[in-house]
């Protein structure tokens, strides 16, 4: 996939501090994503349930709950999104729990910002071929379908 | 069901063969190798189900051996086990799609759950 194909992916940036939350928006929305913004794990959940985000910057550490026991909720409603973990208190345990519950990333804060365009970019492709791989499916089982009922009317 | 197969990569005798031993009580078919070249090469001859390497290991470690067996075997969830933790090597283990990432020294009944728990995800997409 093409940088441009990318930057068209919806991202939602997820945290608590305004500065972080303004400045990742700012600059993705500079780079060509379609960005949005959620202060917690509420926010993030509903606005997650409405859209089709194909990649989500997520922090752990939010007011109400932690970015990473919302994590594997946040997939079981889209699937082929993928999850970019942050955070200022890194540990091996929590890159581990990331990994176990489905994140593709995990940056540490403070991150340089060509660290996070590498990280956004390489998250926009997973989300991409997730996609495809499911359209493509979706379209062969159609295909399926259609062989079954014209062999079923053919009989 | 066809017994699930492993293959054990570490540079350290005595967790090959207590891995061997746990794992062959399990009824499991189990391959082991002392090197990343050497894991190579059972690949190219055995069906494997599951890999489980050490990550520090002498001339080919546990990252390295990752990318080959992503290139050429893509299918074979790899599981990591180091007595080195670290949130550089973990997040690097994330990056290079990792199934898991496994601190020593661990519960072998432990290991085994996660190991198990790898065999059932075929997507390609290994957590």
């Amino acid at each position: 996939m093409s940088t441009a194909d990318a930057s068209r992916t919806r991202v939602l940036v997820t945290d608590d501090e305004p500065d972080i939350r303004n400045d990742l928006s700012d600059y993705l929305s500079h780079l060509g994503y379609d960005v949005s913004v959620a202060d917690d794990a509420g926010n993030t959940l509903s606005q997650v349930t409405e859209t089709a985000y194909g990649v989500l910057l997520l922090d752990d550490m939010l007011p109400d709950e932690s970015g990473l026991e919302i994590l594997p909720g946040l997939l079981d409603i889209r699937p082929s999104m993928s999850v970019i973990v942050m955070t200022g208190c890194p540990t091996v345990k929590s890159v581990i729990k990331a990994m176990r519950r489905g994140a593709c990333d995990f940056v540490v804060k403070p991150f340089e910002l060509d660290e996070l365009k590498t990280a956004v970019h390489r998250a926009a492709q997973r989300n991409q071929r997730l996609v495809d791989e499911a359209f493509r499916n979706c379209k062969d089982t159609t295909k399926d379908s259609r062989v079954v009922m014209n062999s079923v009317y053919q009989d | 069901m066809e017994h699930p197969s492993i293959l054990v990569v570490d540079d350290e005798l005595l967790i090959r063969d207590l891995l061997y031993d746990f794992f062959q009580d399990q009824g499991w078919d189990i391959a082991v190798a002392e090197s990343g070249e050497q894991a190579l090469e059972i690949l190219q001859e055995k069906k494997v189900d599951v890999l489980l390497t050490d990550l520090r290991m002498p001339a080919m470690d546990g990252m390295a051996l990752t990318g080959q067996v992503r290139k050429s075997f893509p299918g074979i969830p790899v599981v990591i086990m180091t007595g080195y933790p670290s949130v550089e090597s973990a997040v690097s283990a994330l990056r290079n799609k990792v199934a898991d990432y496994i601190t020593k020294p661990f519960n072998v009944n432990e290991l085994y759950k996660r190991v198990e728990s790898h065999l059932l995800r075929e997507d390609g997409e290994t957590a």
